[in-house]
């Protein structure tokens, strides 16, 4: 309990000794006027005093406009480095495209190796980390490293997105402020869930995609006191980040309008592209990255100066693979490329970001994923219309619906992929097509991919976090894979003891259920009837049983983990006809519970 | 507050009622209540706010700056002819000032310039479908359409245009733009589109005696000579000293078959410009219906007599110099070609045309000068445009006598 709570709690504060009451002409207790000044001032701040609830609702609103500000610095500082670095042309010169990726690659991996250990990674992973590991626990450093690292890297061209990095901004800062404020330990492990939602809302212009993100891949459960939280905080990000940058959506989506049932196929084949795009996406990242890993130490000094250059060569011909290329997916989105172009696009930022990432440079793989995704549905799209001229689906259409299925197949997330294509869209005609296509990609990747790429990244680090993909996977136990049929009597609360155990007298069992009428269910054992007929009370109903108190009930449908709970030292629970409480499913035990439980494994 | 705390340098649990982290023996901090630090967030929220707000003013004035750069740079790329760089610097320029409609739709200038209008048109769309009522995307627009023939879109974006919303406002341009679109329906024979479009416009045009002159012309294009004739009359009214318009209501009234109107205002036009050949040609065409015609009411009966004769035999030579540039033979005794019966209808009656068989019959002027039509229609047809008498002879017959 804080300070708070005890102040505003049933026993007040007593006065301090030397304050102790004089009494006046009249006879009536008196302070002293300072002392009076004194209690009345503490009175005022024991009601602003907040309780653990509250100021865990007002810190979320408290980091998700932190966040929204911190979030707005951190793209001016991307756009800012871009300028500096690579000049204010759209395609600067080979020699600079050369030079400054690598050499900026050099000066990132020092800092990396030297200053930051922690920004290398995901900080999605890193913030599961934090929640699962760290009890909430996110050195500011790493928000520094993150800040200035990504920065430099996605402004001199390294082929990553700033969104993963702002998630991690936002973790970082929340759990800062929580554990200043001394937060609960449980309050400090939901905090940094709270901040990523805001970086990643602000990152995105996306409230709802973030919220659902990070239910769906760091927190895995919709729990109520957190859902809050996480909604303020991302709200109030957003709305940082409109106030600064415009409230215009991250990208202008053509108009769309699906008129032939026919063109599902069309994106039915695009999910399936997008599908097997983001198998080998993952696939290289999974088999590149521990490689790297494993090289000596001091090539981590040169792996993403490296990886610059790479990408800097690329970028000679396709300059649209360096950053986050934003700007170039609202391009493919108008249909500024043709097809060909937009399928090598999609190769190469395949190529390049796998490159930037496995070398460790900081950053992220969100807006390369949508890119990669909207340069594929693009292509899909372009070559459909090619060989189909009567489907009327713009380009820009499948290019969005790309994005989602790639962002589906390959970061694993499908309600967050659907809810992204609708929130920077706009546009709620477009969502068939999505849920076709995301569903498509998502199952193929799943197929070929057992292992989810956050879940991967995690393992190759050597730490064991939650796999949030399996955990909603995992077949949950319910009341009837325990329960046995109500073989032995059932007894009747209106029956004597006399009767009740004539009823019993062919049942081995020792615990009997009597049902008391009108939905009331008690128990009773053999020993106790015999013991009252012995004692001559034979006559006497049931209903009057001593040890008669109701007994608690269950449901078919109710989890093991409810009835675990619910049974205590029971030795056996009626499950009951949620239609009719007098009618009995089954019966359940204790040892039933752990039985079930056993097969399962 | 009691509860469980981090350390918040190396992140490990503090025991209860503990100062120092038994871990990394770092001293807890000064422990400031909550409210307190609460508001010490709130106020470093205010300086990260107004930190911000600078850094993104900055940034958004150097943005700013550097698009203006590369329009500059555009335009004098497109002032130098040069479309295909102007294309990528006025990229740059809606890179660094992205949705800025004016900067799009020079790229889309730039685009069509260039050749590469699908591209264009992506661009004009995507301006189009943010704001419909713009005036320069929907001209540019239906420039577009124009190059491609689609003339239903070249009206409707015209008319959008008309009806739309410019930056800077100009009395003058619903009527140039009436006037383009007028002119590109006359050019691709949409008459009565034409004519609405005219109509429109000339209720639009104001009393000055060019801009009338030029709506005569424009009437006259579509073919509308009662209305160009009307035009030209208003613009006469305005201002009598007026070459053009002079020339215009004579060449109005000449294709109406008023040709007597249409000598007496190619007379004037030519007193007034001499160098004018057209009103020249068609006032030397007109003299010589006026001198020919036997349907001109003023001529007295004895003259019209002898034009009839004139003209029949004119007429005659006429075929006969058709069907000898042709190598056909009009005395065949089958008759089958045109030519040939109305040859042979000519000889028929040709014993009856003259003076004395006229006069007994007057009937038979009408016959003689019906047949004349024929021939000279038929041989316009057969052996190209007459000239001279025969031209005269033609125009006598498509008016049906209208003197």
């Amino acid at each position: 309990m804080d300070k708070g709570q005890m102040a505003s709690g049933p026993f007040p504060e007593q006065p301090p000794p030397d304050a102790a009451p004089s009494t006046n002409s009249a006879g009536f207790a008196a302070y002293p006027f300072s002392t009076s000044i004194r209690r009345a001032a503490t009175r005022i701040v024991q009601g602003l005093a907040l309780r653990e609830g509250n100021l865990f609702l007002l810190l979320a609103v408290i980091i998700g406009l932190a966040s929204g500000l911190l979030v707005v610095c951190f793209r001016i500082a991307i756009e800012w480095t871009h300028l500096w670095l690579l000049g204010s042309a759209l395609t600067a010169s080979p020699f600079r495209l050369l030079v400054v990726p690598t050499a900026v690659g050099l000066v990132i991996a020092a800092g990396v190796m030297i200053f930051f250990r922690s920004v290398r990674g995901s900080g999605v992973n890193q913030t599961k980390a934090a929640v699962y590991v760290y009890d909430g626990y996110i050195p500011f450093r790493t928000v520094i490293g993150k800040f200035v690292l990504s920065a430099l890297a996605i402004g001199s061209g390294q082929s990553l997105g700033p969104e993963d990095p702002s998630l991690q901004i936002g973790a970082g800062l929340a759990s800062v402020l929580g554990r200043k404020l001394h937060l609960s330990r449980e309050k400090i492990r939901l905090i940094a869930p709270v901040g990523a939602a805001a970086g990643l809302a602000a990152a995105f212009n996306a409230p709802i995609s973030a919220t659902i993100f990070v239910i769906e891949e760091v927190i895995g459960q919709w729990s109520a006191g957190v859902l809050g939280a996480i909604i303020l905080a991302a709200v109030a990000s957003v709305v940082v980040m409109r106030g600064f940058l415009g409230s215009e959506p991250l990208f202008r989506i053509p108009p769309y309008r699906l008129a032939n049932a026919t063109e599902f196929l069309a994106y039915a084949v695009l999910g399936v592209i997008a599908g097997f795009s983001s198998l080998i996406f993952v696939k290289l990242i999974a088999a590149l990255r521990p490689r790297l890993k494993a090289l000596p130490p001091w090539t981590q000094y040169l792996q993403p100066g490296a990886a610059g250059l790479l990408v800097g060569i690329i970028g000679i011909w396709f300059p649209q693979v360096m950053g986050a290329g934003y700007y170039d997916i609202d391009q493919a989105m108008h249909g500024q490329y043709i097809w060909q172009i937009l399928a090598l696009l999609a190769v190469f930022k395949i190529l390049a970001t796998t490159t930037s990432f496995v070398s460790g440079t900081p950053g992220g793989m969100f807006a390369p994923t949508l890119f990669i995704g909207a340069m594929i549905g693009g292509a899909v799209g372009g070559v459909e219309h090619h060989f189909f001229p009567a489907l009327t689906g713009p380009v820009g259409a499948y290019a969005l619906v790309g994005m989602g299925a790639l962002f589906a197949g390959f970061l694993r997330v499908p309600m967050t992929s659907l809810f992204m294509v609708l929130e920077v869209s706009g546009n709620y005609s477009i969502i068939l097509p999505v849920m076709v296509s995301n569903t498509i990609a998502y199952l193929i990747s799943r197929k070929y991919q057992s292992v989810a790429l956050f879940d991967l990244l995690s393992r190759q680090d050597g730490v064991e976090l939650p796999s949030m993909e399996e955990q909603r996977e995992e077949s949950v136990l319910h009341v009837e894979d325990a329960m046995r049929p109500a073989m032995e009597p059932v007894l009747l609360g209106a029956e004597t003891f006399a009767e009740a155990l004539e009823k019993v007298k062919g049942s081995s069992e020792p615990h009997f259920l009597v049902n008391q009428g009108n939905g009331a269910w008690s128990g009773v054992t053999r020993e106790a009837l015999e013991h009252r007929v012995a004692q001559g009370q034979g006559d006497q109903p049931l209903s009057g049983l001593a040890s008669g108190a109701r007994l608690p009930w269950l449901h078919l449908d109710q989890t093991l983990d409810v009835a675990m709970r619910v049974i205590g030292d029971r030795p056996l629970l009626p499950v009951l006809n949620r239609a009719d409480f007098g009618k009995i499913e089954g019966v359940v035990s204790l040892d039933d519970i752990l039985k079930a439980y056993r097969r399962s494994h | 507050m009691q509860g469980d705390r981090i350390c918040p340098h190396c992140g490990q649990m503090i025991p209860r009622g503990t100062a120092d982290c038994p871990i990394c023996a770092n001293r807890l901090g000064f422990n400031l209540r909550r409210e307190t630090l609460l508001l010490v967030c709130l106020i470093l929220l205010g300086i990260l706010s107004t930190i911000t707000a600078f850094g993104v003013k900055l940034y958004h004035a150097r943005e700013k700056s550097l698009a203006e750069e590369w329009y500059a740079k555009g335009e004098a790329n497109m002032r130098n002819g040069e479309p295909q760089d102007a294309l990528t610097d006025f990229r740059t320029a809606l890179y660094h000032a992205q949705g800025d409609a004016h900067y799009q739709l020079r790229l889309a200038q730039a685009l069509v310039r260039s050749g590469r209008l699908e591209e264009a048109r992506t661009y004009l769309l995507r301006l189009w479908e943010s704001n419909p009522a713009d005036g320069p995307v929907n001209l540019e627009l239906a420039r577009l359409a124009e190059r491609e023939g689609k003339i239903p879109q070249v009206i409707s974006y015209y008319h959008n245009a008309i009806d739309g919303v410019w930056e800077q406002a100009s009395g003058n341009r619903p009527r140039a733009l009436r006037q383009a679109l007028s002119e590109y329906l006359i050019a691709h024979n949409q008459r009565s589109e034409a004519l609405a479009e005219l109509t429109a416009l000339s209720a639009d045009t104001p009393d000055d005696p060019k801009l009338r002159t030029q709506m005569g012309e424009l009437f006259l294009k579509a073919q509308d000579y009662d209305s160009a004739l009307k035009q030209f009359q208003h613009a006469l009214r305005l201002k009598r000293k007026q070459p053009d318009a002079w020339a215009g209501a004579g060449k109005a009234a000449f294709k109406m078959g008023d040709y007597r109107t249409a000598r007496a205002d190619l007379e004037r036009s030519l007193a007034e410009d001499p160098r004018n050949k057209e009103a020249a040609h068609l006032l030397e065409v007109a003299k010589l219906v006026l001198e020919i015609n036997p349907f001109d009411r003023f001529v007295p009966v004895k003259d019209r007599r002898h034009r009839v004769i004139l003209a029949f035999q004119d007429a005659l030579a006429r075929l006969q110099s058709c069907a000898k540039a042709g190598g056909e033979n009009l005395q065949a005794s089958n008759p089958q070609t045109d030519l040939q019966q109305l040859f042979a209808g000519a000889m028929k009656l040709k014993p009856q045309v003259n003076e004395a068989s006229l006069r007994r019959n007057p009937d038979l002027q009408d016959s003689a000068m019906g047949l004349v039509s024929q021939i000279e229609q038929i041989t316009a047809r057969e052996c190209g445009p007459p000239q001279g008498v025969d031209l005269a002879l033609l125009l006598i017959a498509k008016g049906g006598g209208a003197e």
